[in-house]
């Protein structure tokens, strides 16, 4: 159980990466149990270059079949002080989102690609984007409860009614 | 293929003057990040680059309206709309957002606070109520105890994007090397400490095991069922420090990213060394166990 063996090495072009991130990743055919063969991996530097690759879900082994094999995107960088300072991929797989030390905010999201029973196709137009990847539809935000008043009446206040 | 969705500065309270925060002379740093995993909403935590000592939290969520999608015939450029939920201070530096369904856990340097999703305070933890480390100190380390990372504890393996299972415990790394475990539902003390030798730097946890990346480059694990509070074994990942760390869904995959420190002189035991900027990536396999796939 506690037994660890290397994996073969991942060469990665570009700069050093500082977050690292599996991604679920569904092919464009395959759905059900054999789609699970396949994951992203989403490696980002603080320069703000993103690398998402296309790998085997066994073997981390890089897969070269179509456009969503590799990619690579630049985050909102606006001068060479600033950096990515944090980023988070949602459960789902179709959102990523990272922060930079000045503030900014940069949303990414990925389309089509996507056939699973969990996620239609967003082209088909039958449903759209999702955060959580159990969630059939979306889960809006709680209910946020009223704030109290700020002043309390008294039991023998003549605003209540008496019954 | 990946497309920016969106990209936006933080959008602070106004502050006494009537002036946006970000609009004034100094700006805002983004702590962390993290996805709901249990309501399509975005947490952020931040704080001012003028040298606060106070952060933020803000929370956005997602308006999906089905009858404007409806109307929608460009599917691909029609994305929800974010509004934000909740936005409010906290008393340190929030380095780490858990949320968990309805109680969001905010990890900072020097507490770790639950709260509302609304901002309500339900209760905190200081580092200073935590046992202190018992062995012998190096010298390099005489600086404030702080925490450093975090991760839930799950029941069930299998579970890390699983939206179906609630926390009920977490870890948390403190910077003089130690890892305590808390119970969500009675926060009052560690249930248990690990002795981990280094500062740990990032924290991932399946279920059964606990990774834990230190400063020195090693991954240490743990047992993710309480039964031992030593470390079971231990990977020399990387010559510098852990960068960050991450698990597959399955728990049987770990990626680990960290800087490569190396000696100028390899044949002197003395020698100085560098510590380069680029960064290697590796990967590592557990030996077959149960878990569900």
């Amino acid at each position: 159980m506690r037994m660890q063996r290397q994996l073969m090495p991942l060469s990665i072009t570009g700069s050093g990466s500082s977050a690292v991130r599996f991604l679920r990743f569904v092919p464009q055919v395959v759905t059900g149990a054999a789609a699970r063969e396949y994951t992203g991996l989403l490696t980002c530097s603080e320069e703000g270059l993103i690398h998402i690759n296309k790998l085997n879900f066994e073997s981390l082994e890089r897969i070269d079949d179509g456009p969503d094999a590799e990619q690579v995107v630049y985050a909102p960088l606006t001068s060479p002080a600033e950096a990515v300072s944090s980023i988070s991929v949602a459960s789902s797989g179709q959102y990523m989102a990272l922060g930079t030390s000045m503030g900014t905010i940069g949303q990414y999201v990925r389309t089509g690609g996507s056939v699973d029973e969990n996620f239609p196709d967003v082209l088909k137009g039958t449903a759209l984007f999702k955060v959580n990847d159990r969630s059939p539809n979306p889960r809006l935000a709680p209910h946020k409860e009223s704030s109290s008043p700020l002043r309390s009446l008294s039991l023998d206040s003549d605003v209540l009614g008496n019954s | 293929m990946w497309r920016e969705y969106s990209s936006f500065v933080l959008d602070l309270p106004k502050v006494s003057n009537g002036v946006s925060s970000h609009l004034s002379t100094y700006t805002s740093c983004i702590t962390s990040m993290e996805y709901d995993k249990y309501f399509d909403m975005l947490w952020i935590s931040s704080k001012s680059n003028a040298g606060s000592n106070n952060g933020r939290i803000t929370s956005y969520g997602y308006i999906e309206d089905d009858s404007a999608a409806a109307d929608v015939v460009d599917h691909e450029n029609f994305f929800p709309t974010m509004y934000r939920y909740s936005s409010f201070s906290t008393h340190d530096i929030v380095q780490q957002l858990l949320p968990n369904q309805n109680i969001l856990v905010a990890v900072g340097q020097s507490s770790i606070g639950l709260s509302t999703y609304g901002g309500a305070s339900v209760a905190s933890m200081g580092i200073n109520s935590c046992p202190a480390k018992r062995r012998t100190i190096p010298a390099a380390v005489t600086e404030e105890r702080r925490f450093t990372c975090s991760d839930f504890l799950y029941k069930q393996a299998s579970s890390r994007i699983s939206s179906a299972f609630v926390a009920d415990h977490i870890i948390v790394g403190s910077s003089d090397g130690e890892a305590y475990v808390f119970d969500l539902q009675h926060f009052l003390s560690p249930v248990m400490t690990f002795a981990v030798d280094r500062a740990p730097v990032c924290i991932q946890s399946n279920g059964n095991l606990v990774c834990v990346g230190g400063v020195d480059g090693c991954v240490r694990f743990l047992d993710g069922q309480f039964r031992s509070s030593e470390v079971t074994s231990c990977i020399e990942a990387h010559s510098g420090t852990i960068t960050d760390m991450c698990m597959q869904s399955d728990g049987r995959t770990l990626i680990t990213c960290g800087t490569l420190r190396l000696p100028i002189n390899p044949y002197d035991k003395h020698s100085p060394f560098n510590v380069s900027t680029s960064m290697s990536t590796k990967s590592y396999e557990s030996a077959p166990y149960p878990c569900i796939r």
